[in-house]
C-alpha cells in the first residue's frame, strides 16, 4: 500500500519504509497528511526523510517579479486556505526570516466583511499590515473561515530585528489585476503590494 | 505594440489600441527608452478609457510599470463627465522633494561632510517602523493636517519665508479632517517628522553644472553650491487614506456603472460624495506630506551650519483642480499626477519671486547619481496640462537588484564617486542601487528635448541618508 506523507511543503513518498506499513507510523501517525508539526515534535529529526523520495511540492506561494512593486502568487484548495496562504505570502515580503510554523500563545481574533471576495482579500491583508505598522505585530498560524463574513484567528509576537531581519514596508495591498481564478480545481490569486 | 512616432521624443498609442479608449495615449521617451515600456503602456491605454479623460493619457520619460495608473502617468478629468481615482495619485501621497539652499561654499563643508551626514542620520528619524520624535494627538493631528507646513511654522520649524516657496504654498485649502478615517489618525501620529524607507532619502549635494545662467540666478542657484534634497512622502497616513478610498471607490465605480479595465483603477464621478470625500482626505495627506518636509526642513537647518532656504518643494503624487487650455478653450479638470511634477509657466500659482522665469521643478535622482533643477515651461502647459518627469524610473525589480548587486558593492562604488552613505537598512540600499534605475541625465533630457520643462542645474551627491 503505497504511503505519502508531507513535511514543509514538500511530499515524500515512504512506501519502501517497514516503518510506514500499512499507511501508519508508530501507531499514531497516519499517512497522506501534512506532518509537518507532528515531525518537529518527534523524538527523531527530519533527516529522516532525506533518504525517502521527493514526489510532489505544496504550492503555498511564490514571490513574482514586478519592476516598482513586490507581488505574490498563492494558492489554495479553499478560498479559506487561500486567504491563510497569501498572508504568508505577504509575511515573507515583509520580513527577511519568517518561519512557519510559530508558537500559538497568543491569538488575535479578526472579523471583516465585504460585498465581494477580492475586495475582502484587500482588507483581511489590509488589516494585518495595519497591525504591523502600529503595533510592530507579526503574525502566523492563520486559520480563516470565511462564511459570508471573514473570521480569522491569527498567533502574534512582536517584530524583533534580531530575529525577524530587516522588515521591508509594504505601504499597502493594491487592487490591481487581482482576481482570484479557479485553475484544476485550485485557487489562485495574484497579489501585487505597494513598496 | 508598435508605438507610432508622432514628433519630437513623443510616441502615440492610437485610440484603436484598446476597447473603450476615449482618447490616444501619449508618451514621452527616447527610442531605447520605447523599448522597454510594454507594461505601461498597457496602463496608459487604461487610464485612457476612465470617463471624462480629455485630449490624451500622458505618460513621462520615467515612466514604469505601476499598478492602475503607471508610474509617470497624467491624466485631466472634465468636471462635467469625469471622474477622480484614488490610483490616479497612488499611495504615497504628495511624496514630493524639496530642495534647500546654502549660502555655504563647498570647500568651508568638505572636511565635515561626514559629521553633518551622520548629525542629521541621528536627528531625522529614517527606516521601516521609525517613530518620530514629536507625539501629537489625534486633535493636533487634525489641525496639522488643515494648515499643513504652515503648522509646523507656527509651532517654530521653520520660517514664515518658507511657506511662500512651496507648492501651494504647503496647504491644500480642501483638506476636510471628517473624511480622515481613525485609522489613518493612528499610523499618522507617531510618524510626523520621519523620513521613511525605500526610495526616500535625505542628501547632501553640489551644485555641479549650471545650465541657464539667468534662470539659476532667479531661482539663486550657483556653481559649487551646497543645497539638501529632501525626498519623503505622508508616510503611514497617506498610505491609509488611499486604502480607505479603495474600497469606497471599489464599491462606487459599480454604484455608478463605470467599466474599469483594472481594479486599481476605481474612480467615482468628481461631483459625487466619494470623490468629494476623497479629495478632502487626499488634500489633508499633501498637508501632512509638507508638514513632514518642514519638520525635517528645521532639524537639518539644526544640524547645519549656516543659512538654508527653501527653493522649492514639489508634489509628485497629487490630484488637483487647475484651469487648462483644451481645444482653445480655458476648462478647469481635475489633473491627476502619479509620479509627475508639475512644470507651470507664466501662472499665477508660481511663486512672486519665480514667476517671471517659470516654476521649479525638483528631480531626485537615484541614490548617488545626479539631480536636477528644471523650469516649467510653455509648451508643458499647452501639451502636458503643465507637467513633466519626477524622477529617474526603475529599471530592474527590487529583486533583480538584490540578485545582481551586494551592499558592499554599492557602497564601494558610492565611496569611489566621494559619496558619503548612511544606511538604515543594507537591503534597501541595495534595491535602490544606482543600476537599478534609468540614467536620470536621459530621462531629464528628453522632457527638455520634448520642450516640456528646460534643464537649470545639475547637482551631485555628496553625502546620503538612506530610510
Amino acid at each position: 500500500m503505497p504511503a505519502y506523507i508531507a513535511f514543509e511543503g514538500k511530499v515524500y513518498d515512504v512506501t519502501e519504509s517497514p516503518l510506514w506499513r500499512n499507511g501508519g507510523h508508530q501507531a499514531v501517525h497516519e499517512a497522506g497528511r501534512d506532518l509537518t508539526r507532528e515531525l518537529n515534535n518527534a523524538p527523531h529529526g527530519k533527516e529522516m526523510l532525506d533518504k525517502f523520495p521527493i514526489v510532489g511540492e505544496f504550492l503555498w506561494y511564490k514571490e513574482i517579479e514586478h519592476t516598482a512593486d513586490a507581488g505574490i502568487r498563492a494558492y489554495g484548495a479553499t478560498i479559506d486556505e487561500l486567504f491563510e496562504n497569501c498572508a504568508y505570502g505577504m509575511h515573507s515580503i515583509m520580513l527577511e526570516n519568517y518561519d512557519v510554523p510559530k508558537s500559538k500563545e497568543r491569538s488575535f481574533d479578526f472579523e471583516l466583511e465585504s460585498d465581494n471576495l477580492e475586495s475582502l482579500l484587500v482588507k483581511w491583508l489590509n488589516e494585518l499590515l495595519f497591525y504591523f505598522e502600529t503595533e510592530s505585530l507579526v503574525f502566523s498560524d492563520f486559520v480563516v473561515k470565511i462564511n459570508k463574513k471573514l473570521k480569522a484567528k491569527a498567533s502574534f509576537e512582536r517584530y524583533d530585528e534580531k530575529k525577524h531581519g530587516y522588515a521591508t514596508l509594504i505601504k499597502a495591498v493594491t487592487y490591481h489585476n487581482l482576481e482570484i481564478k479557479k485553475e484544476k480545481d485550485i485557487y489562485v490569486v495574484e497579489v501585487i503590494f505597494d513598496v | 505594440m508598435k508605438l507610432k512616432k508622432i514628433g519630437e521624443c513623443r510616441y502615440e498609442i492610437p485610440v484603436d489600441y484598446k476597447a473603450g479608449m476615449r482618447v490616444p495615449g501619449l508618451i514621452f521617451a527616447n527610442e531605447s527608452m520605447v523599448e522597454n515600456v510594454s507594461e505601461a503602456v498597457e496602463q496608459v491605454a487604461n487610464v485612457a478609457t476612465l470617463p471624462g479623460v480629455l485630449k490624451h493619457s500622458l505618460a513621462m520619460p520615467d515612466m514604469h510599470w505601476g499598478y492602475g495608473f503607471p508610474i509617470g502617468g497624467v491624466a485631466a478629468m472634465s468636471l462635467e463627465n469625469g471622474v477622480i481615482s484614488p490610483g490616479g495619485v497612488g499611495f504615497d501621497i504628495n511624496c514630493g522633494v524639496r530642495l534647500l539652499v546654502s549660502d555655504v561654499p563647498y570647500e568651508d563643508i568638505k572636511g565635515k561632510l561626514r559629521a553633518l551626514v551622520d548629525r542629521i542620520f541621528k536627528e531625522v528619524p529614517s527606516g521601516v517602523g521609525s517613530k518620530g520624535k514629536l507625539r501629537l494627538s489625534p486633535e493636533e493631528l487634525k489641525k496639522l493636517v488643515i494648515d499643513g507646513a504652515s503648522w509646523a511654522v507656527d509651532k517654530g520649524y521653520g520660517y514664515a519665508d518658507d511657506i511662500k516657496c512651496i507648492e501651494e504654498e504647503g496647504c491644500m485649502k480642501n483638506a476636510d479632517a471628517d473624511a480622515i478615517s481613525k485609522r489613518a489618525i493612528q499610523r499618522g501620529a507617531p510618524e510626523v517628522g520621519t523620513l521613511g524607507a525605500g526610495n526616500h532619502f535625505l542628501e547632501i549635494q553640489k551644485v555641479e553644472k549650471i545650465y541657464d545662467e539667468r534662470i539659476a540666478k532667479a531661482f539663486g542657484l550657483f556653481e559649487g553650491q551646497i543645497t539638501v534634497m529632501i525626498h519623503t512622502g505622508s508616510r503611514g497616513f497617506g498610505h491609509q487614506v488611499c486604502t480607505d478610498f479603495l474600497e469606497v471607490m471599489e464599491k462606487a465605480s459599480k454604484d455608478y456603472g463605470i467599466t474599469l479595465a483594472d481594479r486599481q483603477l476605481a474612480c467615482a464621478p468628481i461631483e459625487s460624495n466619494e470623490a468629494q470625500n476623497y479629495y478632502g482626505a487626499m488634500c489633508c495627506a499633501a498637508n501632512y506630506a509638507w508638514a513632514n518636509r518642514q519638520i525635517i526642513t528645521h532639524w537639518v537647518r539644526e544640524s547645519f551650519d549656516g543659512e538654508l532656504r527653501v527653493l522649492y518643494d514639489v508634489a509628485h503624487n497629487i490630484a488637483k483642480f487647475e484651469e487648462h487650455d483644451v481645444d482653445g478653450k480655458n476648462v478647469r479638470c481635475c489633473v491627476h499626477r502619479k509620479g509627475a511634477t508639475r512644470a507651470f509657466y507664466d501662472r499665477s500659482e508660481i511663486p512672486q519671486v519665480y514667476r517671471a522665469v517659470g516654476q521649479p521643478v525638483l528631480i531626485p535622482g537615484d541614490m548617488g547619481t545626479a539631480s536636477y533643477v528644471l523650469v516649467g515651461t510653455e509648451q508643458a502647459m499647452k501639451e502636458t496640462f503643465g507637467s513633466t518627469c519626477h524622477g529617474a524610473g526603475r529599471l530592474l525589480s527590487r529583486h533583480q537588484a538584490l540578485r545582481d548587486l551586494t551592499y558592499e558593492g554599492v557602497n564601494s562604488e558610492l565611496r569611489d564617486k566621494g559619496i558619503y552613505l548612511r544606511a538604515a537598512s543594507k537591503k534597501v540600499a541595495v534595491e535602490e542601487a544606482p543600476e537599478a534605475y534609468k540614467r536620470v541625465d536621459e530621462v531629464v533630457d528628453v522632457c527638455e528635448k520634448a520642450g516640456i520643462s528646460k534643464i537649470v542645474a545639475r547637482m551631485v551627491p555628496l553625502g546620503v541618508v538612506k530610510g
